[in-house]
């Protein structure tokens, strides 16, 4: 689950902003998502490659040229799913972990 | 001790290594890409410490993993190639020997080579068939001719007189007889067989098959 999720949490990261590699390894680090941090540019080649974002070069303030990426709209709409199948995924186990504790007299209390 | 600088290269050029048979310019933008996030996270190489660039490149990863699986999520058609996998290599060559034009085009739909490599091979035979071409039509040439030299040529008008046989008799010629003709022509043809014809089609294919087992990719 873990390894199929992080793809659509890269979507996550660009959905409200384009951002460049260095920027979507960054939050996903900090999230403590990331085993090594070389790992996302295949991800982020084979998002590209499925038309789920689109990348470009700019020049940055830096000097270092930075690939951004943005995501498109066939992206949105895969992240929409997936951020449905998680939640109904969610609620699922949290039902049965919290049935665990409190015996089916309140099931499916979180949302 | 090395530079910042001269590390991150010999990084790189590991991660290249180990690319297989991605085309050159996704190559080149994702070696561009890798050097842009260790500078990002390092500052100008220049003004960093080694210590610095040696712990980023830790935190980036093994360079052999991260470019195969680089090479594995850009290769066009991932999702078919999950459920029919390649022909192993070696199956490939076997094949370009043995049944050539299967071989070929098993070689070319094959991420194993380079284009310029499936090009290459599948010149081989190619150009020795062209030989072939050539000395064939050499060959229509000259071969008659050793038969022909049996009969003279006459003076006359015009030139090529055809002669029957009763005039060939008078005039104390003899025209080989058509078996004559063809032993003569059939001892050409084993010749050139035997000599030219025969290796270049069994060989050819072979020299193929076996400069395709030379120029195998990495990985494959």
């Amino acid at each position: 689950m873990k390894k199929g999720s992080l793809q659509y949490c890269v979507l996550a990261v660009i959905a409200s902003r384009r951002r460049y590699g260095y920027e979507i390894v960054r939050v996903l680090s900090e999230n403590g998502l990331i085993t090594y941090e070389g790992t996302i540019y295949p991800l982020l080649a084979r998002l590209k490659r499925d038309g789920l974002v689109t990348a470009y070069w700019q020049e940055s303030e830096k000097g270092v040229p930075r690939k951004y990426y943005e995501i498109t709209a066939q992206g949105r709409e895969e992240l929409r799913q997936f951020k449905k199948a998680w939640a109904d995924y969610r609620r699922a186990v949290n039902g049965i972990l919290e049935g665990d504790e409190v015996r089916g007299e309140n099931p499916g209390s979180d949302n | 001790m090395r530079t910042p600088d001269q590390i991150i290269e010999e990084y790189l050029k590991q991660v290249e290594a180990h690319l297989g048979a991605v085309p050159r310019a996704q190559r080149r933008e994702f070696l561009a890409e890798v050097r842009s996030h260790l500078e990002e996270q390092i500052g100008p190489p220049e003004s960093a410490s080694s210590l610095d660039v040696l712990n980023a490149l830790e935190r980036f990863g093994d360079p052999e993993d991260v470019a195969r699986e680089f090479a594995q999520q850009t290769s066009p058609s991932k999702a078919s190639q999950g459920r029919h996998s390649n022909p192993p290599s070696w199956l490939v060559v076997a094949l370009t020997v043995l049944v050539w034009p299967v071989g070929i085009i098993l070689a070319w739909l094959s991420p194993a080579w380079t284009v310029r490599d499936k090009a290459i091979a599948t010149l081989i035979p190619i150009l020795a068939l062209g030989l072939l071409g050539m000395g064939g039509l050499t060959f229509s040439a000259t071969g008659p001719t050793q038969v022909s030299e049996h009969i003279l040529p006459l003076e006359g008008d015009p030139p090529w007189e055809i002669l029957d046989d009763q005039e060939l008799d008078r005039l104390g010629l003899s025209q080989p007889s058509p078996w004559a003709h063809l032993q003569a022509r059939l001892s050409n043809i084993f010749t050139v067989l035997g000599m030219v014809v025969i290796p270049l089609l069994v060989g050819s294919p072979a020299l193929s098959g076996l400069y395709l087992a030379l120029r195998r990719l990495p990985g494959y």
